[in-house]
């Protein structure tokens, strides 16, 4: 055996490559295979003149080798393993399993709300209707049963999710049920954004957006015909309500033909009824004494006046 | 037949076997077991046998200085490693028993 007193630097760079494959290995495990390689090395080049790779193939595959002889591949991942690799040091990260047993705590609201999402989920598929008073509930025969199977599927849930922790079977049936159970958030979550919007909106449609001008039952009104008890039709009478404000009746846009009353200063006048229409090209109303098909019945008048008022 | 693929379960056998004979360190090793006709044996696979035997105790590690370059670390065997060696020949003999009757048997066959 000749003498390795000069340490051959391609040695040096062969077993840096080794550790460098070896990078998942604890630190002391590493250490003594490492040093048990770096004497043998040196003999292996000593006795080959210097040639390690020639002798011994790719680094890699040497600790590739050393690793599986060792028993050390059940437990890490070459560092060379790309992806797979990155993912299980991510998965034993010591942040990541405090996530999860952080998640761990959170789940009982997850079991609370699957026992919800099961029920409404089915109530959707079903087609059935939803409370108008409380939008989250399905009338399953009505609100009220609806409520009492939500409660019920949350308690099974809520129970389902503590016997799971107490055992480890059933892994696969009730993953594959958290997954459908998590699909089905999305359409409910829309059905309780979208779904009880028009519920609200109706309403509010009714009120902010009324009939412009005068009305009658939710129907526009675009005349007026006042008539005595006598039966004769009236000419520009003036209608106010009880607050004073004159109910006028004007349309948007400039009518032409419309007869439209002034004041002596020349402001119009639009509550005065019944409003009447110039014959076209002219400035006159034909027959202003036209009116709808009324027969005034005949009326037995009480008295206006009472007592001394 | 591939005789790495023989080897791998078969090493740790030798490799006792070796260290049984005689104290030695990894590439002492490595040598004695090609010098007896092992020649397939992969320097790696015998290096990292030879750490997973000690952590299991079925050997024994001091180091020895060299003069002819760093210190050597030297494997003995330990009475747990005596009985997994004599449990391996045991289990040997009765298999290759078996396979050279089968083997045997075969090449009369197609003869």
């Amino acid at each position: 055996m000749t003498t390795a007193a000069h340490v051959p630097s391609e040695v040096e760079t062969y077993l840096a490559r080794v550790r460098a494959a070896l990078g998942d290995v604890p630190a002391d495990e590493r250490d003594d295979l490492l040093a048990e390689v770096e004497a043998s090395l040196h003999e292996t080049a000593s006795e080959t003149g210097g040639s390690v790779a020639a002798q011994l193939g790719p680094p890699e595959d040497f600790a590739a080798e050393l690793r599986s002889a060792a028993g050390l591949h059940p437990s890490t991942v070459p560092a060379t393993a790309g992806l797979r690799g990155t993912l299980e040091r991510l998965l034993s990260s010591p942040r990541l399993a405090a996530l999860l047993r952080f998640v761990r705590e959170l789940a009982p609201i997850w079991w609370a709300v699957r026992g919800y999402v099961a029920v409404a989920a089915l109530a959707l598929a079903a087609g059935a209707s939803w409370s108008p008073s409380h939008e989250y509930l399905p009338r399953i025969g009505n609100a009220k049963i609806g409520a009492a199977v939500i409660l019920a599927s949350v308690a099974a849930s809520i129970a389902l999710g503590l016997w799971t922790r107490r055992t480890t079977g059933a892994r696969l049936p009730l993953a594959v049920l958290n997954l459908l159970l998590l699909a089905a958030v999305i359409p409910v979550a829309i059905h309780l954004s979208h779904g009880a919007q028009p519920l609200l909106a109706e309403p509010v449609v009714i009120q902010t957006e009324p009939v412009p001008g005068l009305a009658y039952n939710g129907a526009p009104v675009d005349n007026i015909y006042p008539y005595t008890r006598e039966g004769r039709l009236l000419h520009d009478v003036l209608l106010y309500t009880g607050a004073g404000t004159p109910l006028n009746i004007s349309t948007s846009a400039y009518d032409p033909y419309r007869r439209i009353l002034r004041t002596k200063t020349g402001a119009r006048v639009s509550n005065a009824f019944p409003v009447r229409y110039f014959e076209p090209g002219t400035r006159v109303v034909l027959r202003p004494n036209a009116g709808p098909k009324v027969k005034v019945p005949r009326i037995a008048t009480p008295p206006l006046r009472t007592g001394r008022h | 037949m591939d005789r790495s693929q023989l080897l791998r379960g078969t090493l740790d056998a030798a490799a006792l076997a070796v260290v049984a004979e005689q104290d030695g360190y990894g590439y002492d090793v490595l040598r004695r077991l090609r010098s007896a006709g092992l020649n397939d044996v992969g320097d790696a696979s015998v290096y990292g046998t030879l750490r997973r035997l000690y952590r299991a105790g079925a050997l024994t590690s001091y180091v020895e200085p060299s003069d002819e370059g760093p210190h050597r670390r030297y494997y003995g065997i330990t009475a747990r490693g005596r009985a997994q060696l004599a449990e391996a020949r045991k289990d040997w003999a009765e298999f290759s028993q078996a396979l050279s009757t089968l083997l045997e048997t075969d090449v009369e066959v197609t003869a």
